[in-house]
């Protein structure tokens, strides 16, 4: 047992340095996350190998021979003290940067642009505010074929959303504030080289932040298990720099282009090209 | 939910009662089949809970082969993969281990340890494994229902629970929802025995602070399921109403396939506060015992005391009230509101601390003491291995920041098989091994033993070790397939066949294990009362195995706690709880 | 949620209170011999007793989250505004009466009077039959009053609590029920003490839930003190 609890410790670490299966290259600037996973890879990790280590001396050194008796020790304040002290720092270790950094996760940054996901059986469909800047309202209510995302025809602010059937394409750069919505069950929005996630519920409207750090298409998934075709419902996010994104924009329809969203407002669909702010 | 309680608590034989001709039975039938003595109904759960346990393997492996091998299996498609792995989990965790530790082990071992004659009330006890039996059935009707089971995930969550792009959607939800609502009634009845038992059956000197840990933690697990049941009753009751009557506890305003549903304004987070108000207690209900039992494995095969005793009590008492106070640690990312992951992941951090005490302790009773590596005893290390590396794990999981990259991916998946599904299993296994000779008067076959329990260990860890990783590179849990995702490196269908043909050994291993157990009732060697020269209470009984009763004209008096191991300047290097006299050990201060 | 977490707060000080009494901080190891622990005389409390005490823990917690359930579920302008089916208060007089009539028949049975424990016992199952017939009345004026389950979040809430409430009264009519049978059969009316003091605490229980739920349907003099202990967490 002894020589296969040291095997388990030692092949672990090795595992752990050694396999070709790690995170992938990090896109956003959510490497704060990262950098606290490290620091629970090394607490947790020493943790493992002295413990295993321990137990695998323990079975050598006090296995059973002929005419041995065990100690008699009920119990050693001292030790139990020391012992729940060391553990607590460790805890304390790994809570402090964990809290540090979520606090950063739910407070977005006053000057990030939204970009709102919308989640149905199994696709994703994406919207950006348009020249405004300002969302307009969506509901239910409005869903319908030629109105996907059940955006309201009576608001002006939505005249100028840009509608999004495709991949979504994000600003290199600038933080986005992530709204999502979903017009059916529970998903969950996960691109990994972003790290960050949310699960988007119907009835409300979730939401996460991230500042895109890289240049690159991404596989965005759903990540909350939604029915038969969860594996397949996927999208993909693309982070442009700014003339590629611009240009990207340029092509993109609002929705007072979109046939639901003609009607009653002319004055808006006359709207030039949106651009981001 | 138990209400039958009340019908029959007139008539009970009291526990208090000395009067032996009551305990004995007088058909075939009501000995074998509907017996009221706890040890029979605890073989009756023990075997159910196996028995689908076996199912439950079988669909581990179509899983696996789908996930190691995309498209081998002819049979699986998405369909049939999202009800195996939903069946799978749901199996597992409430009709195998809640069972089996409470139903199973906590039947047999709390009026033998305790020194009783029965549970207090031996006709509410019968009636509990037969409504559990039922449950059982009820689960299993679902795979012949037309649509077949649920594959809506264990977690069930609506509305994709109940709608119509989920498998199962006519018959297997509602009576997966059926079998819930019984198994809590079951287990409701169950579970008031059990607490009752151990506050007012304990024989004379049994103080608590002299109950073995395995009762410590049987019991407070006891609680924390009789308080954690009735939320899953309540979100299985509402889903249910959802599903037939069209109310709409947990169903907003929904647009399927083009067609806007009945439902409005209704809320899918509060079924997840309701699941994991359940939900987390329930990892607990599974481990506590867990804890309790390897606690005596690793006391009685090291020859010495637990280390820490008061502490580990203490631990376990910790531990059930803090496992109130974390559910929210599920939903990290759920969309609640954002502000209460401060709460939840520092709760959660600081329920590690009791756990990690009862590691330490089980490791320092290792030091210095007498170590004799005998099946039970390396059950009870490797569950301290597994279970060492499932509760790090959990460290990464409960850090609500760490936990949004890793939530609902393979680590998640490696981590709560590790601590939850493997450590708890291979304490079972010890368990099994160490009281079937009390059991059956017979030990099972040594070398069996010895290839299933290295088969499993090693086995398990290879399976669960590498699949953090995949989780880590953001392989998502739930996949059916994850042909085509750009961030996922050819060598990860390397990594997924072997550990689908690793599964597909460790389930062979429990093939070997059935067999011993069938066949050690027969050929095993015979034990003895006492073949582990062990303490406690149930090694002490005058018959082997123990008849209904338990302890023939007159019920063992304690005068020791349950450790008493290589105490100095006894002759024996243990003394039965049941032995008169002082302990010749350090001297009262 | 804040019920519950008060509800289970109290559990734990309960616990806690008694687990201070079992000597946790004591070392067993020192502590050989038959000097202290478990008196061997009967115990304290009745088995049976203790065992309706868990179980109506857990009955407490049930019907607890049931109300965290409607506070987080129902928007709080829509608290209290089901249609008054109008026969509320009786079936709540009737559910009262049943508890009354069966703290009469345990007075009967500890004095040995066989036939005032009978018409204890009738008395008590009628009011609790009056109980069912009124309450089913009050779901057929309130589908009369277009609120069906379907109709909005507060009438589903209405017939779950109530169902879920009925169900349990009827686990109480059972017991009677059987404690009726036995009263026939028994030698000594006196030994049908301890099951009739069970079914009546039980009632009373079942009655207290009764007033709580009532209190978070309607309008009732209690009310606002019930909301104030469900506000959202």
């Amino acid at each position: 047992m002894a020589p296969v609890l040291v095997l388990i410790a030692v092949g672990s670490i090795a595992f752990h340095l050694l396999s070709p299966w790690w995170w992938t290259p990090i896109a956003s600037d959510w490497g704060y996350i990262d950098a606290t996973l490290i620091i629970t890879f090394w607490i947790t990790g020493i943790a493992f190998t002295a413990i295993v280590l321990f137990i695998a001396y323990c079975l050598v050194r006090f296995r059973h021979r002929p005419g041995a008796r065990a100690a008699y020790e009920p119990e050693s304040r001292r030790l139990e003290v020391w012992l729940t002290v060391v553990t607590g720092l460790g805890v304390a270790a790994l809570l402090a940067p964990g809290l540090v950094v979520w606090n950063r996760f739910v407070s977005v940054p006053p000057g990030a642009s939204e970009v709102e996901v919308v989640a149905q059986q199994w696709r994703w469909a994406f919207r950006l505010p348009g020249a405004d800047g300002r969302l307009g309202a969506a509901n239910i209510r409005h869903v319908g074929e030629e109105n996907p995302l059940g955006l309201d025809p009576e608001d002006a602010a939505g005249r100028d959303d840009v509608v999004i059937d495709g991949d979504l394409h994000l600003p290199l750069g600038r933080p986005v504030k992530v709204l999502l919505r979903s017009v059916d069950v529970i998903h969950n929005f996960y691109v990994p080289e972003f790290r960050a996630k949310m699960d988007i519920i119907p009835g409300t409207v979730t939401y996460f932040w991230l500042t895109p750090t890289r240049v690159g298409t991404f596989d965005a998934l759903c990540n909350e298990v939604c029915g038969v075709s969860h594996y397949a419902m996927r999208g993909r996010v693309v982070v442009d720099a700014e003339p590629d994104y611009a240009s990207w924009l340029q092509r993109q329809r609002t929705f007072a282009q979109l046939p639901a969203g003609r009607g009653q407002r002319r004055v808006a669909a006359q709207q030039t090209a949106p651009s981001d702010r | 939910m138990a209400d039958a309680q009340l019908g029959t608590a007139g008539p009970l034989p009291g526990a208090e009662s000395e009067d032996v001709e009551l305990y004995h039975p007088h058909s075939w039938l009501t000995k074998y089949v509907f017996s009221q003595d706890a040890k029979i109904i605890a073989i009756q759960y023990a075997s159910t809970a196996l028995a689908i346990g076996l199912v439950a393997l079988v669909l581990s492996w179509l899983v696996r082969l789908q996930l190691g091998f995309p498209g081998a299996i002819s049979f699986i498609g998405p369909k049939e993969y999202y009800q195996l792995i939903t069946m799978h989990g749901m199996i597992m965790v409430i009709y195998l281990l809640t069972a089996l530790f409470l139903g199973g082990f906590g039947n047999y071992l709390i009026p033998l340890m305790l020194g009783a004659r029965d549970m207090v009330f031996p006709y509410v006890n019968m009636l509990s494994y037969w409504i559990y039996l039922l449950a059982v059935l009820v689960l299993v009707a679902s795979f012949f229902a037309p649509g077949g089971p649920t594959g809506a995930g264990w977690t069930l969550y609506p509305p994709q629970a109940i709608l119509s792009g989920t498998p199962g959607q006519e018959w297997g939800i509602v009576l997966m929802l059926l079998s819930l609502i019984l198994f809590i009634i079951g287990f409701t009845m169950g579970g008031v025995n059990y607490v009752v038992t151990v506050l007012q059956a304990r024989a004379p000197g049994m103080t608590l602070m002299r109950m073995p840990l395995t009762i410590w933690g049987i019991f407070t697990a006891t609680i924390l399921a009789l308080l954690a049941f009735p939320a899953l009753f309540v979100g299985a009751v509402m889903m249910l109403l959802d599903r037939l009557l069209g109310t709409s506890f947990f169903m907003p305003a929904i647009v399927e396939a083009g067609q806007r549903l009945r439902y409005n304004g209704g809320s899918p987070i509060l079924f997840q506060h309701l699941f994991w108000f359940f939900g987390h207690p329930e990892v607990y209900i599974v481990a506590l015992p867990a804890f309790g039992i390897v606690s005596d494995l690793i006391s009685t095969h090291a020859r010495k005391n637990i280390f820490g005793y008061r502490m580990m009590v203490w631990a376990i008492v910790a531990i059930g009230a803090l496992s109130f106070v974390v559910w929210a640690h599920h939903m990290y990312v759920s969309g609640m509101n954002p502000y209460f992951g401060f709460f939840f992941a520092t709760t959660t951090l600081v329920i590690a601390i009791p756990t990690a005490i009862k590691v330490y302790n089980w490791v320092l009773t290792l030091w210095r003491g007498d170590i004799h590596l005998t099946l039970p005893m390396l059950f009870a290390i490797a569950f301290i291995v597994t279970f060492l590396n499932g509760g790090l794990t959990g460290l990464f999981l409960g850090n609500v920041v760490v936990d949004v990259p890793l939530s609902d991916t393979m680590f998640v998946v490696a981590h709560f098989h590790m601590v939850m599904g493997v450590a708890p299993i291979l304490v079972i296994f010890g368990g099994l091994y160490h009281w079937y000779p009390k059991v059956t008067g017979r030990m099972l076959d040594e070398r069996l033993g010895q290839l299933h329990f290295w088969a499993t260990f090693l086995g398990a860890y290879a399976i669960f070790f590498p699949m953090h990783y995949l989780g880590l590179m953001g392989v998502p849990r739930r996949y059916f397939d994850i042909e085509g995702l750009s961030f996922v490196t050819p060598s990860v269908a390397t990594l997924n066949a072997f550990i689908s043909v690793v599964a597909l050994l460790v389930g062979a291993a429990q093939i070997v294990f059935l067999y011993n157990l069938v066949r050690s009732l027969t050929h095993g060697a015979p034990a003895g009362p006492n073949p582990w020269r062990a303490t406690t209470l149930e090694w002490q009984t005058p018959e082997t195995p123990p008849p209904h009763g338990n302890w023939g004209a007159t019920p063992p008096v304690v005068y020791r706690w349950a450790y008493d191991y290589s105490v100095p300047g006894a002759a024996e290097d243990f003394i039965p709880q049941n032995q008169p006299g002082r302990a010749p050990g350090p001297a009262p201060a | 949620m804040t019920l519950v977490l008060l509800y289970l707060a109290v559990l734990a000080a309960l616990s806690a209170r008694w687990l201070s009494r079992q000597r946790l901080a004591s070392k067993p190891w020192l502590e050989t011999g038959m000097t202290l622990g478990v008196p061997a005389g009967p115990h304290p409390v009745a088995p049976a007793r203790l065992g309706l005490a868990v179980l109506l823990a857990a009955i407490g917690l049930l019907f607890a989250l049931l109300v965290a359930a409607y506070t987080m579920r129902v928007p709080r302008e829509a608290w209290q505004t089901l249609p008054d089916p109008g026969i509320l208060w009786s079936v709540t007089g009737l559910l009262a009466l049943a508890s009354v009539a069966l703290h009469g028949a345990v007075r009967a049975a500890s004095r040995g009077e066989r036939d005032g424990l009978l018409l204890a016992l009738a008395a008590a199952g009628t009011a609790t039959a009056g109980f069912f017939a009124w309450q089913w009345l009050a779901w057929r004026r309130l589908l009369d009053l277009g609120a069906g389950p379907g109709s909005d979040a507060a009438a589903a809430f209405f017939y779950l609590l109530t169902a879920l409430h009925g169900l349990h009264v009827a686990g109480g009519v059972a017991a009677l029920a059987v404690i009726a049978v036995r009263a026939l059969r028994a030698a000594d009316p006196r030994d049908l003490r301890p099951a009739a003091f069970l079914c009546a605490v039980y009632l009373d229980a079942l009655l207290a839930i009764w007033l709580v739920l009532f209190g978070v349907l309607y309008r009732t003099p209690w009310s606002g003190w019930i909301l104030a202990l469900c506000g959202p967490l």
